[in-house]
């Protein structure tokens, strides 16, 4: 389902500035070299205006495209994206990392004080699966920005994805706190309460995120879910139904939204909705999948 | 007594004038003599000792005696005159003084015994010719007085006054002796007459009485022709001379001599050696400037000259002897002059240059500048002559030359005279004045006048040439040097060099100072050929210098080497050099240093041309020469191309090189060492080279990292080796770490890790070690407020969960049961089972474990809720409905409701703790307020934040 999802929106990623990966030029022979080989490459600084992707496009992902291509990959979004940076981002999603590093090697030196640039080779790593490699980067990119988001975020989301909930809370609330808004931090935050049925300090970030996009699937998601935790299918519901049907065919959409409706003795929708959901891929959700298809489905 | 004195008188007359002849005629005369003393003897015994006969035995002893001194004096002037002055006079003339003491007792005799003898004046006569013969000249001249008085004989008293006259004459009274001679002489002719009148002829001499003189002479000649006189012809062809030599008459001399057959020249410088002799110089000057000015003749002109030479010496006439001396020199150059006559010439004017030149040395000249130069000229000229006329002495009399002129100040001739005394004492091995002259050519080499390039090259090489290790030598070599230096001859200085080296191979710092001006000049010629040549040829230790020489050599050829492309460099030309740095690699002349420059260089290019490969590689083979002095120079281009190896993804490339920057920092005090540890250990950690970064920890615990440092990288290390599931070296690890003060806290979750793996495996032994070391550490860490991860504090509190499961089992166990007083107690044991519960959770919680605090909430609530319903649910057997409604209303109201709300209480308290403290724990959805929990599983919706996104 998501390398179906990926190759559908490969298409849809667009990378302006350079069509091939450059690559180095091989020194086989100093008297080959020119002296313009030592012209100093031009280095770009950190500027806020770089630091945003603002022509991402994807209703679904709407919270967090300004911030992160992760669920534009997923959601079928759409996004300009410009220069080396963010071709380096979309092979690193694409897990084409020889050629991600390639740019990265060529980059390095013009982005060598660039926080924005070592924070997306630690998010490289950290898809390739080299953990510490990442940890380096993303300290590297908080040696040029202290307290830099992006950075903080995905440290607490390799904190995560290790199970070291503790660290992660912690690393996803300095994220938070390090700039006066900041989305995607909000959003994990929000995940990982809700992961533990921290409903109410879920609700405390969702609803932020929420009055900046309505249409954000994953926002409307949690925020139901969270409601529905707090035994408040009804305002459970107000958010479930903005998540398009189709999505609802996963059980991270479908279980819980079928599971309001049927709190709110909406037993036929409920059913309705639990039909519906892909039981393939089912991952984490399969146990409670079972436990609630026994309550709705009976 | 006639006839006797005839007949002898016959026998002298007619006997030849050769000396055998004379010889042999003096023994008749003497056998004559003989026979009649004897036949005197023989009367005087027969008639007794007459007046008569002891007269005539004086008279013929006296004329033995006269011949016999005669014949001594020929002989003993026959003695060569050098032995004749060591001799005894006196024993030569033994017999005629025996003779003459005779003659004088006889007379002596005579005159006491016979008074009033008649013929005493003969006797008188006898005592006084003794005395003359006896050199007693007053007691002659007082015999012969009245031996003149006395006697009545003519001819006695004749012979009285010649005798007299000849004492006169040997007294130098030449006025007293003149009429005496005059007298006598002109009334009395015997055989003596010539020789008396010769004497006369001299008495007017000496009186200045020339003409007379000259006429005496002459007729002393003439009648020496005669047989009856004593020939003295030769004495006056000797002295005739000396007369018109000296009295201007030298043309009446030479043809006085012509008519004679005698050469007059030859006659005058005989005249001259007399007057020389004599001590008459200025005479015999006289003698031989006529001599010169009366003869053409070369070899006449030539003897004047040898015997002017001889006079000037005399009388010191040293302009005139030098004069002469040149005439001769001249001559000699003709080959005009005879082995004699040249070597009296070279005694002359050595005599006299030696004699000049003393005079030129001592103090009595020094301030009489004009006649010391005057007399240093007078003496060069007289050596100059010597070393033509000797020249197998030429070295010397060049030396005496050079030695006069430098006294004086004349320099110049002085460097030529030793130049050429050494060049001629070259060529004669045994020569003194080699070494003689070359130290006279060193101290004229001083002078302001011959210090030229020429000259100090000449007496320099000629010194090393001569004496390549003389006394001076060593400190002539340099002086050389200098001047083939200074005259930019650089190939002849290096010979100097070279030669220097063979004769003081140890000397290093004079061959020091010499290649270092060599060098130079190579230097800036731009000649890096020729200094790598000299460096090579003091490495081969061709030269022998110092160790710090040596160093700056190779700092000199390093800077050569590297300064061209260091200009470039400067200039900003780095393609230049880029590839100059590569050729000094290659040129297997380079310095070490100059290598290692070249490769710290290299690695700064390439780094700049953004080539992490080439970067690494030189600054790492850079690295590996430099010392750790250097290493710290440039540690902070070191540091960046470690960390743009990082940046270009080359990990382990980027760990070597911090690495081994460490290494060669290790001893110093660097405050970057510890970050470039801390980069190496975590790089090759990041790079998966685990083995790696523990060699590099276990080289920085020798290196001064900071102990918090490797303790540090070996907590990182540990956990790569538990990823790694290397549990024999994780376990080391983590009991090494459990040790310190700083990580034994956090060792707990890796024993209680270590214990669950053991369980796997059902290693119980293990388990319960680990068990109780993760316990031990635990209640360490409690005691010593340390911090405990959650993850072990949710075990402990989940391990004390445990007490009150078993606690809630026993509990949930008991059922129920009547009569009342079973009911009763039962339902006491319960509660009593539930405080043990509730102090038991109170137990967990106080672990501080979010996850016991909830769990064990969880319990209390479950206990509570079920108990509760327990109570509701229990009916009373075989009792009435009444019994049992009344029953259960009071215990629903007494227990059952409580116990529920016990429960509830427990929920709320959860819910209040999970919210308020955040606590991550699965268990959390129990204490939602739904009819089932709801979940929500966001591991796979965790966001990735790429950018920083709004301001």
């Amino acid at each position: 389902m998501k390398s179906l999802i990926l190759s559908n929106l490969l298409s849809l990623i667009l990378i302006t500035s350079c069509s091939t990966t450059p690559e180095k030029k091989k020194i086989t022979s100093a008297k080959d070299v020119k002296p313009e080989d030592f012209k100093a490459a031009k280095v770009i600084p950190y500027r806020a205006s770089d630091d945003i992707y603002s022509n991402a496009k994807g209703k679904k992902s709407d919270v967090s495209n300004s911030e992160s291509l992760q669920r534009l990959f997923l959601y079928d979004g759409d996004i300009e994206l410009e220069g080396e940076l963010g071709k380096i981002a979309t092979l690193c999603y694409e897990k084409k990392f020889d050629q991600a590093f390639k740019l990265v090697k060529f980059y390095n030196k013009q982005y060598l004080k660039n926080p924005i640039f070592w924070n997306q080779v630690g998010t490289c790593y950290l898809l390739k699966g080299e953990r510490r490699k990442a940890l380096l980067f993303y300290n590297k990119s908080l040696s040029h920005k202290s307290n830099y988001a992006p950075a903080l975020n995905n440290l607490g989301v390799m904190y995560f994805t290790e199970g070291d909930y503790s660290r992660a809370l912690v690393a996803f609330e300095k994220a938070k706190e390090s700039k006066t808004f900041s989305r995607t931090p909000r959003f994990n935050l929000a995940n990982l309460k809700l992961n533990f049925g921290l409903y109410e300090g879920a609700i405390e970030e969702l609803k932020v995120l929420h009055n900046l996009s309505s249409t954000d699937v994953d926002v409307n998601n949690m925020l139901g879910t969270a409601y529905l935790m707090s035994n408040n299918p009804k305002e459970a519901r107000r958010y479930f139904i903005r998540i398009p049907d189709s999505e609802k065919e996963h059980a991270k959409f479908g279980i819980n939204a079928a599971l309001a409706e049927y709190n709110l003795g909406n037993k036929e929708a409920a059913e309705d909705i639990f039909e519906d959901i892909n039981e393939k891929n089912l991952g984490a959700w399969k146990e409670y999948y079972e436990e609630i298809k026994k309550v709705i489905i009976n | 007594m006639k006839s006797f004195l005839i007949l002898i008188a016959l026998i002298l007359a007619s006997t030849s004038v050769g000396a055998q002849d004379l010889e042999k005629r003096r023994a008749q005369i003497l056998n004559i003599i003989d026979e009649e003393i004897n036949e005197i003897n023989r009367l005087s015994s027969q008639r007794k000792n007459t007046a008569e006969l002891l007269l005539r035995r004086a008279e013929l002893n006296l004329e033995k005696a006269r011949l016999w001194r005669e014949k001594e004096n020929s002989d003993f002037l026959a003695i060569p005159s050098d032995k004749r002055r060591k001799l005894k006079k006196e024993n030569y003339f033994r017999t005629s003084t025996k003779f003459f003491n005779r003659a004088n007792n006889l007379a002596v005799q005579l005159l006491r015994k016979y008074p009033r003898y008649s013929k005493k004046g003969e006797a008188y006569y006898i005592l006084g010719y003794n005395a003359k013969e006896a050199n007693k000249q007053k007691t002659a001249a007082k015999y012969l007085a009245r031996a003149g008085q006395t006697t009545r004989d003519a001819e006695t008293k004749i012979k009285t006054q010649i005798t007299l006259a000849e004492v006169y004459y040997n007294e130098k009274k030449f006025s007293k002796a003149i009429p005496l001679y005059e007298s006598a002489l002109s009334k009395h002719k015997d055989k003596w007459w010539t020789k008396d009148s010769f004497n006369l002829a001299w008495s007017y001499y000496q009186v200045n009485r020339f003409d007379k003189a000259i006429d005496k002479m002459k007729e002393v000649y003439r009648y020496s022709k005669d047989n009856r006189f004593i020939d003295m012809s030769r004495d006056v062809e000797r002295d005739l001379g000396i007369f018109y030599a000296t009295s201007g008459k030298v043309s009446e001399g030479v043809s006085f001599y012509r008519k004679i057959g005698e050469n007059f020249s030859e006659k005058l410088l005989t005249i001259a050696a007399a007057l020389n002799q004599q001590g008459q110089y200025t005479k015999a000057i006289d003698v031989l400037e006529n001599a010169l000015k009366n003869t053409k003749d070369e070899d006449e002109r030539i003897r004047i000259y040898v015997e002017m030479l001889i006079v000037y010496d005399k009388a010191a006439k040293n302009a005139d002897h030098l004069a002469v001396s040149n005439k001769l020199v001249g001559y000699w150059k003709k080959k005009k002059l005879n082995t004699d006559q040249t070597n009296l010439m070279n005694f002359q004017m050595e005599k006299k240059g030696a004699q000049i030149q003393r005079q030129v040395i001592s103090k009595t000249y020094r301030r009489v500048r004009k006649v010391r130069l005057l007399k240093a000229r007078q003496a060069v000229n007289y050596f100059e002559n010597l070393a033509q006329t000797k020249p197998e002495k030429g070295d010397e009399y060049n030396f005496l030359i050079a030695e006069t002129s430098f006294i004086v100040g004349y320099y110049k001739r002085a460097f030529e005279g030793y130049k050429k005394s050494f060049e001629l004492a070259k060529a004669s091995p045994k020569s003194k004045f080699k070494s003689l002259a070359m130290e006279g050519l060193l101290a004229a080499l001083a002078k302001r006048s011959n210090a030229t390039y020429a000259n100090n090259v000449y007496v320099y090489e000629s010194y090393l040439e001569t004496f390549p290790q003389g006394r001076k030598a060593k400190g002539i070599y340099p002086r050389l040097f200098n001047n083939y230096f200074d005259q930019k001859e650089y190939a002849k200085a290096k010979s100097v060099l070279d030669r220097y080296t063979n004769s003081y191979p140890k000397d290093f710092k004079t061959q020091e100072a010499m290649i270092a001006k060599l060098m130079d000049v190579n230097r800036q010629q731009g000649d890096n050929v020729a200094v790598r040549n000299w460096i090579t040829a003091v490495e081969a230790k061709k030269y022998a210098v110092s160790s710090k020489f040596k160093t700056k050599l190779q700092e000199l050829l390093t800077t050569l080497q590297i300064e061209n492309v260091q200009t470039e460099l400067g200039k900003g030309n780095k393609q230049f050099a880029l590839v100059g740095y590569h050729k000094i690699l290659n040129d297997p002349y380079s310095t070490n240093r100059s290598k290692i420059n070249a490769k710290y260089n290299l690695s700064a290019l390439y780094f700049e041309l953004g080539d992490p490969e080439n970067a690494y590689k030189w600054a790492f083979e850079s690295l590996k020469e430099m010392d750790t002095k250097d290493v710290l120079r440039f540690s902070s281009s070191f540091i960046t191309i470690a960390n743009y190896l990082f940046t270009s993804l080359d990990f382990e490339k980027s760990a070597n090189l911090s690495g081994y920057f460490v290494e060669k920092v290790c001893k110093s005090k660097f405050a970057k060492k510890e970050v470039s540890f801390k980069n190496g250990v975590f790089i090759y950690l990041a790079a998966g080279e685990i083995d790696k970064a523990i060699e590099l920890v276990n080289r920085g615990k020798t290196c001064g990292i900071p102990r918090v440092t490797i303790e540090l990288s070996e907590f990182e290390i540990m956990r790569e080796l538990r990823l790694a599931k290397e549990w024999q070296r994780y376990e080391q690890y983590v009991e090494s770490l459990s040790k310190s003060k700083r990580y034994s806290a956090r060792m707990i979750d890796e024993y209680l890790f270590l214990k669950k793996l053991n369980d796997r495996f059902n290693n119980t032994a293990k388990t319960n070690e680990y068990m109780k070391k993760a316990w031990s550490l635990f209640y360490k860490a409690r005691r010593e407020n340390d911090s405990v991860s959650i993850s072990s504090l949710d075990y402990f509190a989940d391990s004390l969960l445990l007490t009150m499961k078993k606690t809630a089992d026993q509990l949930l166990k008991i059922e129920y049961s009547f009569p009342q007083e079973v009911f009763e107690k039962t339902l006491a044991k319960k509660f009593s089972l539930l405080e043990k519960l509730i102090g038991e959770a109170s137990k967990v919680q106080e672990v501080g474990s979010g996850v016991g605090i909830v769990n064990s909430f969880k319990l209390l609530y479950d206990v509570h809720l079920a108990e509760a319903q327990r109570i509701f649910d229990f009916k009373p057997a075989d009792k009435s409905p009444e019994y049992v409604a009344a029953f259960k209303k009071d215990m629903n109201a007494r227990f059952g409701e409580k116990l529920k709300q016990s429960a509830y209480f427990y929920k709320k308290e959860a819910h209040k703790a999970i919210t308020a403290n955040n606590i991550l724990n699965q268990n959390n959805f129990y204490f939602q307020n739904g009819p089932r929990p709801i979940k929500y599983f966001g591991e796979t919706s965790v966001l990735l934040m790429d950018r920083g996104g709004d301001k």
